[in-house]
């Protein structure tokens, strides 16, 4: 139901979720394609989904996605039903529907090129039409026409395969609770899963009690009842199980098992129960509703012991299964569930998760902001309040109250962060088919391993990763991964793989990207840094070589100069450090020749908030990332040296350059400050990048506080130095500094202390000292 | 006043089941009963005393078909009205779904009038077979 | 009445400025109502008055707290929190290159939206709301006195008053927010 247009949000989100689900399915099938058996269940799920998904768009007038549900729904009703092959080409068409659907999602509502997919709509159809025909109907003779005619299409092509396939069928009959139904079922369907294969739940209304609820399961498996009966038997279910063939004697008879030993009566042929046929005769399923079939369950020798004595095994199934007037008495079958507990969890309901807008949070988030900023004022009018005799004790309570507000706004905020955290894995099982389609476009076999899925990032984060590590992983196939014959011809095996984890370190989330191609060969990237003028060729020499290979990062970087025709420019890692960056993360990279190449994101758990460190230099106050202070420290104006002109200070026997704040940014001091240009003592906060340490001069410290991050927008996002926008305590807006720009930026400065060159920024090669920093004057060894 | 009859909805999409239950709720004096799956369907049935059941017909577990004939050999419910929504106006499983006792099929999508429609038929039907 | 026009109607309502214009008080009201008609906000910099479509203004506020920026152009004054949202604002006589002149109390900020974001720009005086026909709009020939030609996206003349509609993209192009320094080492890397 779209309200003007604009379709509606549940809609969509159902719609989102269904089309991940499907997708997983996907993934899950094309890892096992190359099984020598294909798991029912995921055909049969993917086909729900699009089944699902088909009747939901229908209902909410989405048409082009109603059209391609339509298509891929007998197309999968035709994979699952066997009538078409699962191959790569079929896969393929399925992959590309998701992501069709996923630009059909994106485009509804809104104007622009409609979204084409007719040409996928051939491809579906060209898949249907290979459908291999009908195979004759000749299995199921002899199983109750009343079964064969509840079942949906589907679950009796899953009972036919079960016969093809040579496996057993048996009938177990168990009862439960009502109330605990969920927990009762989800028991033994558990174990069940672990014989076989679950065709369908029957019910039958003969229970015994108006609270309880009798069911007949269909499960083919190749294990033997009696494992199945030992397995049930604390479920107190009953076993039984069912041959048809295709022939047929009209002996009725079958092999049971009853985990009480209880003696079964027989029951007479023809007695009760009506019969309208005897074994053998096929009835067209469902014309019959009221026929069944006579049976007898009897146990030759079952009685007492599990391990029967062979039944007579009838020719023909002759076994009533969910019929009320000849139900075999149950007094074996009182269900052992935990029927403890009045809270009805339903196992099956969809997962209680919202989806939620990020602006949405973001405007809770500014609330809380707001409501800080009256907190605040309400402190201040208690100081007021103080200052007036005879208040003490009122003064007290209300301070009491505002702690405990302080308390409670600090778990709200908490709160509304934690909400914005999502999983990675949404962003993984995107990659992951990238993987596949690039994979396939290059003729290389890859293999994804994804780890960590399940760990959770700030959405924003999440949604901002999605490309970096598209980039990285499509380097990864393109240039990392050899092609089959170079990996053979190496020695490594002809499937590539590339390992995708996550995991959480303290408070910082790692995300790890690996190969195991062919390294990064760090004398071709030397040569290439001084090509381009990053380095000059002496000064190249003498920088180990991690920080040969940090080129990489480098603006402008690319070993390729041909494009290839997936990755186009050869991305630059640049874009990826500069994206990472701007979440307030770090990318290092290992390599080696040969082997592979590790990248590892390391990024903050949420962007929303951070500790910080604010600062004050020349009437300016600034935020420093906590994360980004080793430590502050305040020293005395003579224990600056100049070393080459440049400030420096002895700490722990290391020389630490020094860096004005005011200096870098021009800002000027008013003038009545000029007392603090002879101050005497000044603070330095010690920040770290790599291996560099940096000290940045400051006028005044003013604490660590969590600051609540702003986001400055396009216009004024690239000034550089500056990290973004924050709100700290009492609402004041202060600018969050970019340590690792400003150190970079201090270091390669033309009058930069020497050592490191870095990425100059003005892309300028340097004359002049190429000694390692620290070994001259009276600054000792690095 | 009169007290709103109870309906049972058995859907496993929940976007269409909001579809459904706004539906009937807008129409009249129905509070709809919604159920997720054929075992949430199985435990209702008991609890209420439901003037028709929607239900579509390809669930997991236990299916549309299945249901409607548990449903049809209940004491309770023996006479109550099912309407059978599904996608697919040719597929078998409808026909199961009529075989196994289904008063009415309708193809999604439909429109309010038209489910209305069905409604009122069974409903006459139901009370006409009491008469 | 969409709810941004009604904050900017009550924000012009609370910054005491009239909305009926002219040609309301000529006809007595009478006059046909054209449905062609664009509303722009009209207000003055430097002596000058400009304008800009009344769908581009979000709100109008009175003084706003600015945090200098380092490293900005000087027609930036700083960063301004509005009701949680961190915007750019800019002294709109610096941006067009006039002379500035000192802020009173009729100084006021215009909250503009932007392609999803808003900025804030400085102005000196808010005059009110007009409607400009169509015909009325002119093709701007290049630079109008020294406002230089870029800016202006075209001319409305109403009562012999010249209207300079600006061009907000232009206005707001992010590569000119960054101090001259600071592009010009960006762009040598």
């Amino acid at each position: 139901m779209t309200d003007g247009g604009r379709p509606s949000s549940e809609f969509l989100s159902e719609a989102q979720e269904i089309i991940e689900s499907f997708s997983r399915n996907l993934l899950a099938l094309d890892a096992q394609s190359s099984a020598p058996e294909l798991d029912p269940e995921l055909l049969n799920s993917a086909f729900r989904a699009v089944h699902t998904l088909k009747g939901l768009a229908a209902l909410f007038g989405a048409g082009s996605i109603t059209e391609l549900s339509h298509a891929l729904e007998s197309a999968l009703d035709g994979l699952r039903l066997g009538r078409i092959q699962v191959d790569r080409d079929s896969l393929d068409v399925l992959f590309e529907s998701v992501e069709t659907f996923q630009a059909l999602l994106a485009g509804l509502g809104r104007d622009g090129p409609a979204v084409e997919i007719r040409g996928l709509l051939e491809r579906i159809g060209e898949l249907t039409e290979e459908q291999g025909h009908d195979r004759p109907d000749t299995t199921l003779v002899g199983l109750d026409p009343s079964v064969l005619g509840v079942l949906t299409e589907y679950e009796e092509h899953r009972l036919r395969e079960t016969i093809r396939l040579g496996r057993r069928l048996f009938r177990v009959h168990a009862s439960f609770s009502l109330i605990a139904i969920d927990v009762g079922i989800e028991a033994i369907k558990g174990k069940l899963k672990t014989f076989g294969e679950v065709i369908t739940y029957l019910p039958s209304a003969d229970a015994s009690a108006d609270d309880r609820i009798d069911l007949d399961i269909l499960l083919g498996s190749e294990a033997e009842l009696d494992a199945i009966a030992s397995g049930v038997a604390g479920d107190g279910a009953a076993v039984f199980e069912l041959n048809p063939l295709p022939d047929s004697t009209g002996a009725p008879g079958s092999k049971t098992s009853d985990p009480k030993g209880k003696d079964k009566p027989s029951r007479p042929s023809g007695g009760a129960s009506r019969s309208s046929g005897t074994a053998g005769a096929s009835r067209p399923a469902g014309t019959s509703r009221a026929a069944t079939a006579d049976g007898a369950s009897r146990a030759a020798g079952a009685e007492g012991s599990r391990s029967s004595s062979p039944a007579t095994r009838s020719a023909s199934v002759e076994d009533r299964v969910g019929d009320d007037t000849s139900f075999p008495p149950h007094g074996g079958g009182r269900v052992e569930t935990e029927e403890g507990g009045t809270t009805e969890l339903s196992l099956r309901s969809l997962s209680r998760t919202v989806r939620v807008d990020l602006s949405r949070l973001d405007s809770l988030m500014n609330l809380i902001g707001e409501l800080a900023v009256v907190q605040a004022n309400f402190a201040s009018t208690l100081d007021d309040l103080r200052a007036q005799p005879g208040t003490a004790d009122v003064a007290r309570e209300f301070q009491a109250h505002l702690r405990t507000m302080d308390r409670k706004l600090s778990l709200l905020q908490q709160g509304v962060l934690e909400v914005r955290m999502v999983p990675l894995g949404q962003v993984f099982d995107k990659l992951a088919r990238v993987v596949r389609r690039l994979g396939r476009e290059a003729d290389k076999e890859i293999r994804l391993n994804i780890s960590g899925a399940e760990t959770e990032l700030d959405k924003l984060i999440v949604e901002e990763l999605s490309d970096p590590l598209m980039h990285m992983i499509r380097n990864a196939v393109d240039h990392g991964i050899e092609s089959r014959e170079e990996r053979m011809s190496a020695g490594k095996s002809a499937v590539g793989t590339i390992e995708l984890r996550a995991f959480q370190k303290g408070n910082r989330v790692v995300i790890e990207v690996e190969d195991d191609g062919r390294g990064l060969d760090w004398r071709q990237i030397r040569r290439t840094a001084v090509r381009r003028g990053l380095v000059t060729d002496l000064e190249s020499r003498e920088l180990g070589m991690q920080q040969v290979v940090d080129f990489i990062f480098a603006p402008g970087f690319t070993t390729r100069e041909t494009a290839t025709a997936t990755s186009g420019r050869g991305v630059g890692m640049d874009v990826v450090k500069t994206n990472i960056s701007r979440l307030s993360g770090m990318i290092d990279v290992d390599t080696v020749l040969g082997k592979g190449t590790k990248f590892a994101i390391t990024l903050p758990v949420t962007l929303a908030i951070i500790q910080a460190l604010v600062i004050e230099t020349a009437g300016h106050t600034f935020c420093i990332p906590l994360n980004s202070v080793l430590e502050s420290i305040m020293v005395h104006r003579r224990q600056i040296h100049t070393v080459e002109g440049h400030e420096v200070i002895s700490l722990r026997e290391k020389t630490l350059p020094l860096l004005h704040v005011s200096r870098l940014f021009d800002l000027r001091r008013p003038s009545e400050n000029h007392e603090r240009e002879v101050e005497q003592r000044i603070y330095v906060v010690i920040v770290g990048l790599a291996q560099h340490k940096v000290g940045l001069v400051v006028d005044e410290l003013l604490g660590q506080q969590d600051v609540v991050i702003k986001p400055l927008g396009r216009a004024l996002r690239s000034v550089p130095g500056i990290a973004g926008a924050t709100e700290i305590s009492g609402g004041r807006t202060v600018l969050l500094l970019d340590v690792s720009t400003l150190v970079e930026e201090a270091l390669a400065k033309p009058d930069a202390p020497p050592g490191r060159s870095g990425f100059g920024r003005d892309g300028s090669t340097r004359e002049g000292s190429s000694r390692p920093f620290g070994s001259e004057g009276p600054s000792h060894a690095h | 006043m009169v007290t709103a009859e109870q309906v049972l909805l058995v859907e496993d999409s929940s976007a269409v089941r909001d579809f459904v239950s706004a539906m009937l709720e807008a129409v009249g004096d129905y509070e709809v009963v919604e159920v997720g799956n054929g075992f949430d369907a199985l435990r209702a049935l008991p609890r209420g005393n439901y003037a028709f059941i929607v239900s579509d017909v390809n669930m997991p577990d236990v299916n549309g078909i299945e249901l409607t004939r548990f449903v049809r050999q209940s004491p309770r419910h023996k006479r109550t009205p099912i309407i059978i929504i599904s996608t697919d106006a040719a597929h078998p499983d409808v026909q199961r779904a009529l075989a196994a006792g289904a008063n009415a099929f309708l193809p999604k999508p439909f429109t309010a009038e038209q489910f209305l429609a069905t409604v009122a038929s069974i409903r006459d039907a139901a009370n006409r077979s009491v008469e | 009445m969409p709810t941004e026009s009604k904050d900017l109607w009550h924000a012009l309502l609370r910054s005491g400025e009239s909305l009926a214009t002219e040609d309301d008080y000529e006809h007595g009201y009478a006059g046909e109502a054209r449905r062609d008609l664009e509303q722009y906000i009209a207000f003055r910099v430097a002596r000058e008055t400009y304008g800009l479509s009344i769908s581009q203004i979000g709100e109008i506020a009175m003084q706003l707290k600015t945090t200098p920026v380092p490293r900005t152009a000087s027609f930036v004054l700083g960063i301004a929190n509005v009701r949680g949202t961190v915007i750019p604002v800019l002294d709109l006589a610096e941006r067009l290159q006039l002379q500035p002149s000192t802020p009173d109390r009729d100084a006021r900020v215009l909250i503009v939206r932007h392609e999803g974001e808003q900025y804030g720009l400085a102005v000196d005086q808010v005059v009110g709301v007009v409607s400009i026909a169509p015909e009325d709009l002119e093709e701007a020939p290049g630079a109008i006195g020294s406002t230089r030609g870029e800016f202006i996206q075209s001319l409305a003349r109403r009562d012999g008053e010249l209207v300079i509609v600006l061009d907000l993209s232009m206005l707001l192009r992010p590569k000119d927010f960054l101090a001259p320094l600071a592009s010009a080492a960006r762009r040598n890397r």
